[in-house]
């Protein structure tokens, strides 16, 4: 087998840059004309740079923006909180822009099989390792030159040399981290579990369960982070060294080394800080290279698993009849779908989330109308968003629904089903729980009415969109002008809808929400 | 010329007969008849896809379409399944234009040539969404489904997910799709390509059944042995024109040739390429 030398590697991984490139604008822009391409195609090294420049300028920017502000502002801010801040928004920043851009690299190699070619030809395994590498990483490389200049910017605006190398330690660490999940993430998705079997399903529910976790891990961090800190200092107090020993946890550790190393001398917690800084470092290249010797088993040679050997069927038994209508074919399709691949499965989760966030502040305090009608004003947006997102998951396979006779508004009323059922299958226990523990039903009646108005703007959405699509059509494209078009749909659902609630309370609120969701219905059914 | 010669005008009219019967004529005709493809002309910006085709497909008759890549054909059978609209001239499936009045898709079936399906979709739930689509009555559909899964071979593979499944078996899953209802109209695009030659044996037998029930069934292929072993008609497509259309024995009467591939590279203009190419490897040798 032949070695390559490093000009040839780079080389060989530019040709693969340009067919990520080319795949993803031919997937994302089918309507883009040949020419366009080509060029789009042929100005990928211009590309890369340009974006690599901005992605560094904008982590950099992002994350040193308290310190500035501490350093110039006349006004009193402690350089200590604006350490802090910054050292969470850096790492969080890092952590995310890496996993981003290294999980769109994976997906693209995946998906369209980028390295199979390269497997007939005569190179090494090591050579075929490092191109794979460099290509699932080439896009998140702008990040991982980011640690030192932020190191050697927080140094020099804190006046503390040792600052700075525990922030360019971790900074590396969170790139590693992520590269680590991305990387996991895809050998995860490689292997399908085939087979109708409890275990197979238990397998893919798995698989789907680590894969949103992990997607929502860093949102359920810093979200956490916004409720514990206030906790841990009021628990400083009682718990003492038990409470203090969080702040080593990552990514608390990755905004308190910084701080710990601000000193003009290096201490005892300092040096800790430190050391465990260079820990971290170590752990997160140990998980890295692990997860990327899956992923490159994953990439090369995708498997699929069957977990059960076919039995021979008896005979075939066709769903129910009450199930045999065309908008429930939709919604029976995409619930599969979406639960089976992970990377739409947040879509079923994103409702989770969200609702989440209300449960403290009902418990805390009555059920406040203004509160609730924001939360809701939030659903309402969000949520025809999601059922939009369905029509862009489907693809390239319009052909199959409409050949076999389905009309748009069927197609419509379906995507937009989905995404309200997501929603209402946890607002409605949320809110029966709440009404529960609080004695009162406001919450239920309100959670129940903003179901009803986000399927009516999500039905009217995904029908506005749906007019854009065809048999032919290979992937929906969300322009700006089309996004800001479901934003005024949405809005034009929530502004009177809010307006009621505010001014009728939970009554008005059903009524409303009954009035909008007939109306839509109405109009959809009457096209 | 020679491709003029071999063109049949799609409608005849006939002036023996007189302003009744003719009409008469023609609505039997018409009820005779699934599609219809009138001087349709299809442009891609500059490149000219159709010109001017003319075309009728008969109850109880298979059509095989043929012709060189980039000839038209998988855009002739799009604009059957009314996925776009003509640039020139009409289109009529099963009375209406299928652009206008995609309802009419109901009625038929169609296997597209690149497959794109649900692999995170197991066979049986495919079906069961194609059914729900089609709104099938459940007995109809599970029997159906059971004798076409079990003809074609895919009876064990109905619960992995399609993307687990070879090509050939995508394929089944795609023709299997698209004959569950009993279409009247059947317009495959390469249908046979990645079939193993039983199962192929056995669709052409399918087809032949449909044909038999009264359905029409036009599939564009490559292979010439194919279209010539079970064609009732064929229509040969070179740069978005008819250059012949008939019955096989038609066309190779009139063409005086040996074998439909004779018949193909002559009327395609491919004989001379051909040729040279030949004396070439040969010259090489």
């Amino acid at each position: 087998m032949l070695e390559l030398r490093l000009h040839n590697t780079l080389a060989l991984v530019g040709v693969l840059y340009r067919e990520q490139l080319y795949l993803s604008l031919k997937a994302t822009s089918p309507g883009l004309r040949p020419d366009k391409l080509a060029r789009a195609v042929r100005h990928a090294k211009a590309r890369y740079i340009a974006l690599s420049f901005f992605v560094a300028l904008g982590v950099l920017m992002t994350a040193l923006s308290p310190l500035v502000v501490a350093t110039t502002s006349e006004e009193e801010i402690a350089l200590t909180d604006a350490l802090r801040a910054s050292g969470f928004l850096y790492t969080t920043m890092a952590f995310t822009m890496t996993f981003m851009l290294c999980a769109w690299s994976t997906f693209i190699a995946q998906e369209h099989g980028l390295l199979r070619p390269l497997s007939s030809l005569p190179l090494g395994q090591e050579d075929l390792r490092l191109l794979a590498l460099l290509t699932a990483i080439n896009n998140a490389l702008p990040v991982a030159i980011t640690p030192p200049i932020y190191g050697a910017l927080v140094a020099y605006l804190a006046q503390a040399p040792l600052a700075g190398l525990a922030a360019a330690i971790y900074g590396y660490a969170s790139t590693f981290f992520a590269l680590a999940i991305s990387l996991a993430l895809a050998a995860l998705l490689a292997k399908r579990r085939s087979g109708q079997s409890f275990r197979a399903r238990l397998a893919r529910a798995l698989r789907t369960f680590i894969f949103v976790f992990c997607m929502g891990l860093f949102f359920v961090v810093s979200q956490a982070s916004r409720f514990l800190l206030p906790l841990l200092s009021q628990m400083t107090g009682p718990l003492g060294v038990a409470a203090r020993s969080l702040w080593f946890a990552y990514p608390f550790s990755a905004a308190e080394a910084p701080l710990l190393l601000s000193g003009s001398s290096l201490g005892q917690q300092g040096l800790m800080a430190l050391c465990l800084a260079g820990a971290y470092l170590g752990l997160s290249y140990a998980v890295f290279s692990r997860a990327f010797t899956r992923y490159w088993h994953g990439i090369v040679a995708p498997t699929v698993v069957t977990l059960e050997t076919a039995r021979p069927r008896a005979r075939l038994r066709a769903p129910s009849r009450l199930t045999m209508r065309p908008v429930l074919g939709i919604l029976i399709k995409d619930m599969k779908l979406a639960y089976r691949d992970p990377r739409t499965a947040y879509l079923l989760f994103m409702p989770l989330f969200m609702l989440i966030m209300i449960v403290p502040t009902v418990l805390a305090d009555e059920v406040s109308v203004l509160a609730m009608s924001t939360f809701m004003g939030m659903a309402i947006i969000m949520l025809p968003s999601g059922a939009c997102q369905l029509l862009v998951a489907e693809g390239d396979k319009f052909w199959a629904l409409f050949s076999s006779g389905l009309r748009k508004k069927e197609l419509a009323l379906g995507k937009a089903l989905v995404s309200s059922l997501a929603y209402a299958a946890y607002a409605l226990p949320i809110g029966l729980g709440l009404a529960c523990l609080t004695g009162s039903w406001d919450c239920l009646a309100f959670l129940a009415a903003s179901t009803l108005v986000a399927f009516a703007a999500s039905a009217t959405a995904t029908r506005y969109l749906a007019r854009h699509v065809g048999p032919e059509t290979k992937m929906v494209q969300l322009t700006v002008a089309r996004g800001l078009a479901i934003l005024g749909i949405a809005f034009a659902f929530q502004i009177p809808f809010t307006l009621v609630s505010m001014w009728l309370g939970p009554a008005g609120a059903m009524i409303a929400a009954l009035a909008e969701a007939g109306l839509t219905l109405l109009i959809l059914s009457a096209r | 010329m020679f491709s003029e010669r071999l063109t049949r005008p799609a409608r005849a009219c006939s002036l023996k007969y007189g302003r009744g019967k003719e009409a008469r004529r023609e609505r039997a005709l018409n009820q005779d008849i699934t599609a219809r493809a009138e001087n349709v002309c299809k442009y891609y910006g500059s490149v000219v896809a159709l010109d001017g085709v003319s075309l009728e497909l008969r109850r109880g008759e298979i059509t095989g379409l043929l012709g060189p890549n980039g000839s038209g054909k998988s855009t002739l059978i799009k604009l059957l399944m009314g996925f776009m609209r003509p640039d020139h001239g009409r289109v009529v499936v099963l009375g209406q234009d299928p652009y206008d009045n995609p309802a009419v898709r109901a009625r038929v079936g169609y296997v597209p040539e690149e497959l794109a399906l649900y692999e995170a979709l197991t066979p049986k739930e495919f079906f069961d969404l194609v059914a729900r689509i089609r709104r099938l009555r459940p007995e109809d559909y599970e029997e159906r489904l059971s004798f076409l899964a079990r003809s074609l071979g895919l009876w064990d593979r109905m619960d992995d997910l399609i993307g687990s499944l070879s090509r050939g078996n995508k394929q089944k899953v795609a023709i299997i799709a698209s004959l569950l209802h009993e279409p009247e109209l059947l317009l495959l695009d390469e249908p046979l390509t990645g079939l193993d030659p039983v199962v192929a044996r056995i669709t052409k037998e399918i087809l032949y059944d449909m044909r038999d029930r009264g359905a029409s069934v036009l599939f564009s292929t490559h292979i010439l042995e194919l279209a010539e072993a079970i064609c009732d008609r064929i229509v040969i497509l070179h740069r978005g024109r008819v250059v012949a259309e008939g019955t096989v024995e038609e066309v190779l009467e009139l063409a005086k040739e040996k074998s439909l591939e004779e018949v193909f590279l002559e009327v395609t203009g491919k004989a001379h390429e051909v040729y040279e190419v030949v004396k070439a490897l040969k010259g090489g040798a």
